[in-house]
């Protein structure tokens, strides 16, 4: 019943590092797109590529799945799921059920024959947008678009949290203890009787600490180890 | 002979039944029942009798009054075989014959054994109000199973006559000694002639009556029964429209979902294309390829909008002959993305020649439409899920079997499935099951509920074949 598509098949995704364009496109957004119909994959992929995004496709949310226990290290870069709601082998609100476990990626559904408990059951499980099929290329772009910000930004939370913690990870004991005292806004004397130590031995900590940390003035430092504190 | 022999009284009388049974004869022509024989040998009788009494016409005495007496009583007991041959309890002839036969001994007995002239009136006028009694009795029950005016007008004039002659039988036997009687006098003759005539033309005019009552009645019943039968059709075609209605509902939610999924890839590609050739992006291949899909899904698109045509196509109504494994292959089609969408297997093998039936084919589309949808919800309540569809024709007959994997029927579910109104689905109107199989009944078919060997439900359909004459062997 359902035509294959005339466009290559789509492989899963890691293939777009491997070349300037693709790697290009997936630092704009990588779009992976779920649905049963072939025609519908090629012609939303065909959409999104002529906007620059990167695209994958699947025939079915069983075979993403397949995709990501075989390749752990994507490319970097923005990304959000497109699913469609009426699939045979799974359905897409199971799909979503599934996906949400795995990581934060933003979920558009879509859907041709929805009701609105489908739609509602969706946005209760966090899906990002909720698009109804015959789908407005502006709709479906800006969805995408905005699917992509909060993937980015919430990408970009990670790497500072990574690196913040990276650099926290280098202080020594000491250090840790005497850059914990300042960001609580001890004196150099306070702090050197606290931990009995010289004021010199203080004063040399706290310059490495400014260092390791790159942290500018002592307000930076206090920002970085903010959220450290229990 | 109860006192008013040779009087005119007995010859109006006597002329009187014999017109009326003559009248009564002739305004029957139609409804000659037994019943109406024995009331107009009755009438001839009591007539002629009557007349006997009048004028003895050179017969002697000795044979004149018994024959006229036993002429009026046999009457008379034809009488009261009327209502009881009408209620279903008749007399026997011989039973009869017997009755008539006792009464001319003792009638004899008293008139030249005896040869008391007072008593022997006194028997005959008994006798007379005994039968006029019971024709009055067995008109009443008549009346009661029938609600006829004609027999309580028969029972009321009979009981009227016989009251009249109980009064004059006691004034018989208070006078009788002294030889007058009441018909003797001018005024009691006189009295008891108006009431006799009045007696026998309403008795007349009744017995017809229950014919003519019977008449109207069986036309107004024969009416409403046409009128329930008419409406019990037009009832049956609602609700068989109904059922297509909802079938077309059901199937209808499904197509919207197969109509969206190439418009979809229509917008899409149209949109890509447009957004790509303004900003000279599209290499020329490119945008060919983007036609060639917006062609692709158009035509995509065509093919179930044919399906939908071919659906509610009106003009269809007309019986003629059907291609059964086309018309279910059509109907699978219909349901095609249900059966994808739940993973359901079809096997339905091509058969080496069409299998041709006489019928309408909406009809029989909406049959196998309500059947297919039955297969797929109760394969929706299991794993494995498979349709097995067979055609076959043999001996003037086309069997379609339509097997599922589904969980199959409970004894009593399968009892009642098929009874209006029976369902077991929550927004089901149980009407599918019993419309399809008055849809299969019209057509000389029939269609059979039953639990598969090795699991799941069989639904057995059997139509007679194009040229068979119609009939199921």
């Amino acid at each position: 019943m359902r035509p294959e598509s005339a466009l290559p098949r789509a492989r899963c995704g890691p293939e777009l590092g491997s070349s300037e364009e693709g790697v290009a496109r997936c630092r704009r957004g990588r779009v992976i797109l779920i649905d049963d119909d072939a025609e519908i994959l090629a012609a939303l992929r065909f959409l999104l590529e002529v906007e620059g995004y990167a695209c994958v496709t699947f025939p079915s949310a069983l075979d993403y799945f397949a995709c990501l226990e075989a390749h752990r290290n994507l490319p970097p870069g923005p990304r959000c799921v497109l699913l469609d709601v009426m699939m045979p082998d799974l359905n897409g609100l199971e799909a979503q059920r599934r996906l949400a476990v795995m990581d934060d990626t933003p979920l558009l559904l879509m859907s041709g024959a929805s009701g609105v408990r489908e739609a509602v059951t969706a946005f209760r499980a966090g899906a990002f947008d909720f698009l109804i099929k015959p789908i407005e290329a502006e709709t479906l772009l800006g969805a995408v678009e905005k699917a992509l910000a909060q993937s980015r930004r919430s990408q970009l939370l990670q790497e500072q949290t990574r690196v913040r913690t990276g650099k926290i990870a280098a202080l020594t004991t000491r250090e840790h203890d005497v850059a914990l005292r300042v960001a609580r806004g001890l004196r150099n004397r306070v702090i050197a009787e606290e931990l009995g130590l010289a004021l010199r031995t203080v004063k040399l900590y706290r310059q490495r600490c400014m260092e390791k940390l790159e942290a500018a003035s002592t307000a930076d430092l206090v920002r970085i180890l903010q959220d450290e504190e229990p | 002979m109860i006192g008013w022999e040779g009087t005119e009284v007995n010859l109006i009388l006597g002329l009187i039944c014999l017109i009326m049974a003559a009248v009564t004869w002739m305004i029957l022509a139609q409804h000659r029942s037994r019943a109406a024989v024995y009331w107009c040998w009755g009438n001839l009788l009591v007539g002629g009798g009557m007349l006997l009494g009048w004028h003895g016409a050179g017969i002697p005495d000795w044979s004149r009054w018994p024959v006229a007496n036993l002429s009026t009583f046999t009457g008379l007991l034809c009488a009261v075989q009327v209502p009881r041959l009408e209620l279903g309890r008749p007399w026997r002839p011989e039973g009869m014959a017997a009755a008539s036969l006792g009464f001319l001994l003792v009638f004899g007995f008293i008139w030249r054994g005896i040869g008391n002239t007072t008593l022997c009136r006194g028997f005959v006028t008994f006798a007379w109000i005994v039968s006029m009694l019971q024709v009055s009795r067995w008109s009443w029950r008549l009346t009661g199973q029938e609600q006829s005016t004609g027999a309580r007008t028969i029972a009321a004039s009979q009981l009227l006559l016989a009251l009249g002659l109980l009064v004059h039988l006691v004034h018989l036997i208070q006078v009788g000694a002294r030889g007058e009687t009441l018909a003797g006098t001018p005024l009691g003759l006189r009295l008891l002639g108006i009431v006799g005539g009045l007696t026998i033309l309403a008795s007349d005019v009744g017995f017809i009556g229950i014919f003519l009552e019977r008449q109207v009645r069986q036309r107004l019943e024969a009416a409403a029964a046409q009128a329930r039968q008419e409406e019990r059709l037009l009832l049956g075609n609602q609700l068989a429209h109904l059922d297509r209605q909802r079938g077309f509902g059901l199937v209808a939610a499904s197509l919207a979902h197969e109509l969206n999924q190439p418009l979809t890839a229509i917008l899409a590609s149209a949109q890509a294309a447009r957004r790509g050739i303004a900003r000279n992006l599209l290499e020329p291949d490119h945008s060919l390829e983007l036609l060639d899909k917006i062609i692709l899904n158009a035509r995509r698109l065509s093919g179930v909008t044919g399906r939908i045509r071919s659906l509610i196509r009106p003009g269809q109504s007309e019986p003629g002959p059907v291609d059964l494994e086309k018309l279910t292959r059509r109907m699978l089609d219909l349901v095609g993305d249900e059966l994808r969408q739940h993973g359901i297997q079809v096997t339905f093998p091509a058969g080496a020649e069409p299998v041709l039936v006489q019928g309408n084919s909406t009809q029989l589309s909406q049959v196998l439409l309500n059947i297919l949808r039955n297969a797929i919800e109760a394969l929706l309540l299991v794993q494995e899920r498979s349709l097995q569809i067979q055609l076959t024709q043999s001996a003037g007959v086309a069997s379609l079997a339509i097997r599922d994997s589904g969980p199959g029927l409970d004894p009593e579910v399968a009892d009642r499935a098929g009874s209006p109104y029976f369902t077991t689905k929550p927004d089901g109107l149980g009407l599918g099951l019993s419309i399809s199989t008055a849809i299969l009944e019209q057509h000389q078919g029939s269609l059979i509920l039953r639990n598969a060997e090795g699991g799941g439900a069989c639904l057995d359909i059997r139509l007679p074949l194009l040229g068979t004459g119609g009939a199921l062997p």
